[in-house]
């Protein structure tokens, strides 16, 4: 996973939209450099968007309709030219089995509910910055 | 469990909601939007969340960043609602049925369970909310 030189392109995928913007408003305040943020109402809308235009940063949201957030992961991280895109898991889940199997596959986690300041942590830890 | 309950809901309105949560309450709103989020997993039910009105259009405010004299549409109260509802839910599960992974459906409408007996209901400057969580 390699970090990205230049301002990132950021998708915020959560089904609903007040939380897509608070997510993005957090992001935003960060200090990271953003070049823009899309966003995605679920799963499959995010992976169509990630096609579609390039991404370095996806905050994801789990529990969505259509395609769930650890399906969408995992399709991401089967896509040879996708995998090494940078995703963060914005989530109440709380199952320790659950957050293993999505850190195994190479994503960050922050709890819901949480602070801007706990998300641009985890995006810098990703990132492999110090905040 | 009410103690749990009342936990979160002060917890989740305050750090998520922006909200200002003061103590317990005596009962549930009696006017102002009702969500439910059903769960499934190691246990299956349905979290039900309530707000009075004024509660949901401050939480609608914060979280829209919607100017204070500007009128809300309800359509954006039910939507910060459902949000507050989900987070709530997601982190009552753990605490009330045990670790696992449980699945959450979306919030959707509803109305408060007549009979209820795990229940909890806190006062917060901005107004009232309330939770309930029953098993099927």
């Amino acid at each position: 996973m390699t970090a990205p030189s230049g301002p990132l392109e950021v998708l915020v995928v959560d089904d609903n939209r007040i939380m897509r913007d608070m997510v993005a408003r957090s992001v935003g305040m960060s200090g990271l450099p953003i070049a823009q943020i899309r966003q995605a109402g679920d799963g499959q809308q995010a992976l169509d968007a990630v096609r579609a235009a390039w991404t370095d940063l996806v905050l994801l949201d789990l529990n969505m309709p259509v395609m769930d957030g650890e399906t969408f992961l995992r399709a991401l991280r089967a896509d040879t030219a996708l995998r090494d895109t940078l995703v963060v898991v914005v989530s109440t889940e709380s199952s320790g089995a659950r957050i293993e199997r999505l850190r195994g596959m190479q994503a960050g986690f922050v709890h819901k509910p949480f602070t801007p300041e706990a998300l641009c942590a985890e995006v810098h830890r990703l990132l492999g910055d110090t905040p | 469990m009410n103690d749990a309950i009342l936990t979160v809901l002060a917890q989740v309105s305050e750090q998520m909601g922006f909200l200002t949560p003061t103590g317990p309450a005596d009962q549930a709103p009696t006017f102002g939007p009702v969500v439910q989020v059903a769960f499934h997993g190691p246990a299956e039910g349905v979290v039900v969340v309530a707000a009075s009105q004024t509660l949901a259009e401050a939480l609608a405010r914060n979280l829209l960043t919607i100017d204070a004299d500007a009128a809300v549409p309800a359509e954006d109260c039910t939507d910060a609602l459902r949000e507050l509802a989900n987070i709530a839910a997601g982190n009552l599960l753990p605490i009330l049925h045990g670790d696992g992974e449980y699945r959450l459906d979306p919030p959707e409408i509803s109305s408060w369970p007549s009979l209820t007996t795990d229940a909890a209901h806190l006062e917060c400057v901005e107004g009232t909310l309330s939770a309930c969580c029953a098993l099927r």
